[in-house]
């Protein structure tokens, strides 16, 4: 043990056991193939659970050495202990001669390198393995992540049998579908990288999703989404939409602190105390951002980035550059022409054309109502209405906006919004 | 002031199913642990088991596998403290990190005359 040095040893190790969970998976996992998912968690178990017994009296120089070490010499014993798996290794390594050459093979599993590799690969394996982003998200977190079934339940607001059974499927799917991770090939993986992309965005969105769960793991997934975001920059593979999926990221996760108040309810972005944006993190944000600024491509997330950028920026709402915010908008619903972005854009409208103005539009667009029912068209008109003092009108979209929403942040600033109406309908009649 | 051997025993298999970051917040605490001890002067060693090991019975010189034979606990390691008396040796061993997982610590003065 090191007495003389002053930083506790929880500070020496901050996140590395499941920083190394998801090295050693993904390592273990190209060494003994997808297909045997099982036996790999059992050695990574095994590994941390040494730790705890030698680390207390005896801790190493270099912890991830000390880790990686163990890890060889389990997954050594398991191959000695169960022919089974030595069989398959042998066949699945056709050319070994002896033994030993597993173990240099083994070796090579955890070259740095290899594990980049590797880890990047288990990310495309996991997106493709099932077709559901729920389970995606799961598969991911819990392989590299390393986040144990629990926490993804606590964070995805899930039960724990209900995260550990949709974990089964989708190791079944691959053990089925025969995805290997040698089967993904970095180099042909760029057409690939759009449903990463997708899978990290979706991850990071449950982690700033302001509901429930607690508020540190939250925040945990959305470091955990710019983790995995930064595997595939540094698993050669450049490519300008990831630089700015991570500085959109980061322009998020910077306002991260004034988006929700003391009591978990959500803070307008009219309303934030800009103050409280993390500086810091913009700046990363305009990194990636400028990075992002090569190729042909431009994707939803550099206009995503672009728009939040713009956010960031502003030194309060009203001095936002409202007209620049309509024009990303108007490129935004062109390249994806969803509900949503058709209602964020005309929230956008509203504060060039007024509120009169840009109820008209929504009101031309029914259809932004469907495919099913979303309560953001509902809240989005409730507000046109309230803002042009139509109260008992808002009421009724408020009420419907209400029944829709499922986040509890969104509900609890539904419903006030819904009860200052009311009120305010009642004054008014009188 | 006397030895005494804080046996820590743990249900294994609940210990073995911990995720990476409760694991090394385990790990973390005993290390802390350790260090705090040691800074007061009053710890005087100790070792973690691996799990897998041999039990011999006397009388009829059976080897078996595994030191836990009927129960779910197991022996997982000890320290060894210094304190005035078995009362302080507990109040010790009440703050040890396992004390919030599954399994006992059994508290033994080392036997001196």
């Amino acid at each position: 043990m090191e007495k003389d040095e002053n930083i506790s040893p929880q500070e020496k190790i901050g996140h590395l056991f499941r920083e190394l969970s998801g090295k050693m998976t993904a390592a273990l996992s190209h060494f003994f193939g997808l297909q045997h998912l099982e036996f790999v968690e059992d050695v990574v178990q095994e590994t941390f659970y040494a730790a705890l017994k030698t680390w207390p009296t005896h801790f190493p120089a270099n912890p991830q050495a000390w880790l990686f070490k163990v890890a060889k010499n389990k997954a050594i014993n398991l191959i000695k202990r169960n022919h089974h798996i030595r069989d398959h290794l042998i066949k699945k390594y056709w050319n070994l001669h002896h033994e030993n050459d597993l173990f240099s093979i083994m070796d090579g599993a955890f070259d740095e390198g290899i594990i980049h590799d590797n880890q990047f690969r288990l990310l495309i394996a996991g997106s493709h393995a099932t077709v559901n982003s729920r389970n995606q998200i799961i598969f991911i977190l819990k392989t590299l992540g390393g986040f144990g079934t629990s926490e993804i339940a606590n964070a995805l607001i899930m039960n724990t049998e209900a995260v550990a059974k949709n974990y089964q499927r989708t190791v079944k799917a691959l053990k089925e579908k025969g995805i290997g991770l040698e089967d993904v090939s970095v180099r042909e993986t760029r057409a690939k990288l759009d449903l990463v992309h997708k899978v990290i965005y979706l991850l990071f969105n449950e982690g700033y999703k302001a509901s429930s769960g607690p508020h540190l793991l939250k925040e945990e997934l959305c470091f955990e989404a710019i983790r995995l975001a930064k595997i595939l920059l540094q698993a050669h593979c450049f490519n300008p939409a990831t630089n700015a999926l991570l500085s959109l990221m980061y322009f998020n996760l910077a306002r991260f602190q004034g988006r929700v108040g003391q009591m978990g309810e959500l803070i307008l972005l009219k309303d934030q105390d800009r103050k409280l944006w993390d500086k810091q993190l913009i700046g990363i944000g305009f990194q990636y951002f400028s990075e992002s600024m090569t190729g042909e491509n431009l994707t939803s997330f550099h206009i995503e980035a672009a728009i939040a950028s713009l956010h960031c920026i502003s030194s309060d709402y009203k001095s936002t550059d409202w007209s620049k915010l309509l024009f990303y908008h108007d490129k935004l619903v062109a390249l994806n022409p969803s509900p949503v972005t058709h209602l964020n854009r005309i929230v956008v409208l509203k504060m060039i054309k007024g509120p009169g103005f840009a109820l008209k539009q929504l009101l031309e667009n029914e259809h932004l109502q469907t495919p099913k029912k979303n309560y953001l068209y509902f809240a989005v008109k409730g507000q046109l209405l309230e803002e042009q003092h139509m109260f008992s009108d808002a009421v009724a979209d408020y009420e419907a906006a209400l029944s829709l929403a499922e986040n509890q942040s969104e509900k609890r600033f539904l419903s006030q919004r819904l009860e200052q109406c009311k009120i305010n309908a009642q004054a008014g009649n009188k | 002031m006397k030895n005494f051997m804080l046996l820590l025993r743990e249900e294994i298999e609940e210990t073995q199913k911990l995720p990476p970051q409760e694991f090394q917040e385990l790990v973390a605490a005993h290390m802390n642990w350790v260090q705090e001890l040691t800074e007061k002067g009053i710890f005087k060693g100790g070792e973690g088991l691996e799990y897998e090991g041999k039990t011999i019975k006397n009388a009829t010189r059976v080897v078996s596998d595994g030191p836990f034979i009927e129960t779910k606990e197991c022996v997982g390691g000890y320290y060894i403290i210094q304190a005035a008396d078995i009362d302080a040796a507990v109040e010790i061993a009440k703050n040890c990190p396992c004390i919030k997982y599954p399994g006992s610590i059994e508290v033994r003065a080392v036997s001196v005359y």
